[in-house]
């Protein structure tokens, strides 16, 4: 596979939620390292793509390739192999509010390889933090007693447990205040130069969008409507678009 | 229009019921999480189901007393009591105790996680919520009522006998010669049995019910009360149907 082509390919995707049609026919590519972030109104089926991308959701036509690999189509249901490449920042950063900070790292890891001693896995998971600029005192917390930034860092952290190629970002900004939405942005952005993470990235928050972006698609009734670098959709005609975008 | 929804609950309910026990082989494996919930929930009913079998023992006996007093010796007075209590009040009433308490926590619990995206971030994280989730809490109801029940049994013929002496001036080689009259080792077979499978319903219906919980706290609400709800109906059917095939 060369490099430039694309690392997940969405083609035609549709998706009902009994009569409502939320994606009508989605294509996107995304490529090898680059973070793609999806732009629209709240409700608009953003985060629905991205549960198609993990195969949280099946489509009812259309499919989504990873490397080439058809991982979500109406009739494909084991998702087991692509899961372990990719991980997945939740909302609300989705958290396990029964374990420690710690533990929240740590599970995923001990149940897929059992051979792992405490102490290697105390190492992974001091390692994750560092990565997300958590002190390892953190780790005896439970989640309850973390800041909202917090909770997101550890979320993130918690993803990369599991050494995925791809990170799946749902609102990774949403409900924080300027400050920590910057510090989660720039996370995002060291996720890919550091790790060479490709990134699909689901918001409304346009400053976050244009901090981190290599592409932006807008999705708009359902379709994609444009997909360009920050610079071309500033300058973008389409008044669908400029109404969102503010121009 | 309620018959078709009924129907569609039930299939729901039987292929979810497949699903967990297709995930059994994984018992052994997740053995250290079954004994968690086994804790959980049978040290923590422990004080309650003392409590009730107590009193429940106490109760039959002044009914027995009450309505066959001068027709049948006071001899016989632990002979009904054991009679009652090993074949119907301990593992019926016990059952619908913990339906209110297990039942309806793993609901609640459930619907929580499910709001939160908890559970699928154990899906994203390649770790089947089914396994993690459902199967330990199915065993250990099925673990933990029949050892509740036993001792539930006890302490109501303890509760019996406490009553009997104290009010009807029964001695303890009197109450217990009636208890081991018409004894049979086929009602505790039976008494098991019944415990057994209600252990194995009171917590599905707590983890169906908290599956498809709607939104937010009233989805919650609603959740731990159809947990009960269809915990306790359940229970008495299916004690007609064990007692009917049984004697």
């Amino acid at each position: 596979m060369p490099p430039s082509a694309p690392l997940i390919e969405l083609r035609g995707l549709v998706k009902s939620f009994g009569k409502q049609a939320v994606l009508r026919g989605v294509d996107l590519d995304v490529l090898r390292g680059e973070t793609v972030v999806i732009l629209g109104a709240s409700g608009g089926g953003k985060s629905v793509i991205l549960k198609h991308c993990i195969g949280l959701l099946q489509p009812d036509a259309g499919e989504v390739r990873i490397d080439g690999y058809v991982i979500a189509s109406p009739t494909v249901t084991d998702y087991a192999m692509i899961r372990r490449r990719m991980g997945m920042l939740f909302q609300g950063a989705a958290l396990f509010d029964s374990m420690s900070a710690g533990e929240n790292i740590k599970f995923a890891v001990r149940e897929h390889d059992r051979h792992l001693s405490e102490a290697q896995l105390d190492n992974m998971m001091r390692e994750k933090l560092a990565l997300v600029n958590l002190r390892p005192d953190v780790a005896t917390k439970m989640p309850s007693e973390l800041s909202g930034g917090m909770k997101k860092r550890l979320g993130l952290a918690r993803a990369l447990a599991l050494g995925p190629q791809v990170l799946l970002y749902d609102e990774p900004t949403t409900g924080l205040d300027p400050v920590t939405a910057s510090v989660i942005n720039k996370l995002i952005l060291e996720m890919q130069q550091k790790l060479g993470m490709t990134g699909i990235v689901v918001t409304h928050d346009l400053d976050s969008a244009f901090q981190i972006a290599n592409r932006i698609a807008f999705l708009y009734e359902g379709r994609i409507i444009f997909f360009g670098s920050p610079e071309e959709i500033r300058t973008v005609q389409d008044p669908r678009v400029r109404e969102f975008v503010g121009g | 229009m309620a018959r078709a929804a009924f129907l569609e609950n039930s299939g729901r309910a039987a292929r979810l019921w497949l699903a967990i026990l297709r995930r059994l082989p994984y018992a052994p494996r997740d053995a250290r999480l079954v004994v968690e919930q086994v804790m959980r929930m049978g040290v923590t009913s422990l004080p309650l189901v003392i409590v009730i079998s107590l009193f429940i023992g106490a109760v039959t006996a002044v009914q027995v007393h009450y309505q066959f007093h001068g027709l049948i010796p006071d001899n016989y007075l632990g002979t009904a009591v054991s009679k009652f209590v090993i074949i119907e009040s301990g593992p019926v009433l016990t059952a619908l105790v913990l339906a209110g308490r297990v039942g309806a926590a793993i609901a609640a619990e459930i619907a929580a996680m499910k709001e939160k995206e908890e559970l699928d971030a154990l899906s994203v994280l390649d770790l089947d919520p089914l396994r993690y989730l459902a199967l330990p809490r199915v065993l250990a109801g099925f673990i933990a009522l029949p050892l509740l029940v036993i001792l539930s049994c006890v302490f109501a013929l303890v509760g019996g006998w406490l009553l009997a002496r104290s009010s009807f001036g029964l001695t303890t080689e009197t109450y217990v010669q009636g208890m081991r009259f018409l004894f049979s080792g086929f009602d505790v077979i039976v008494c098991l049995i019944k415990s057994f499978v209600f252990g194995g319903v009171v917590t599905f219906a707590g983890f169906h019910a908290g599956l498809k919980a709607g939104p937010g706290a009233r989805g919650t609400g609603q959740a731990a009360m159809n947990a009960v709800v269809s915990a306790s109906v359940w229970i008495l059917v299916l004690d007609f149907v064990i007692i009917f095939l049984m004697y």
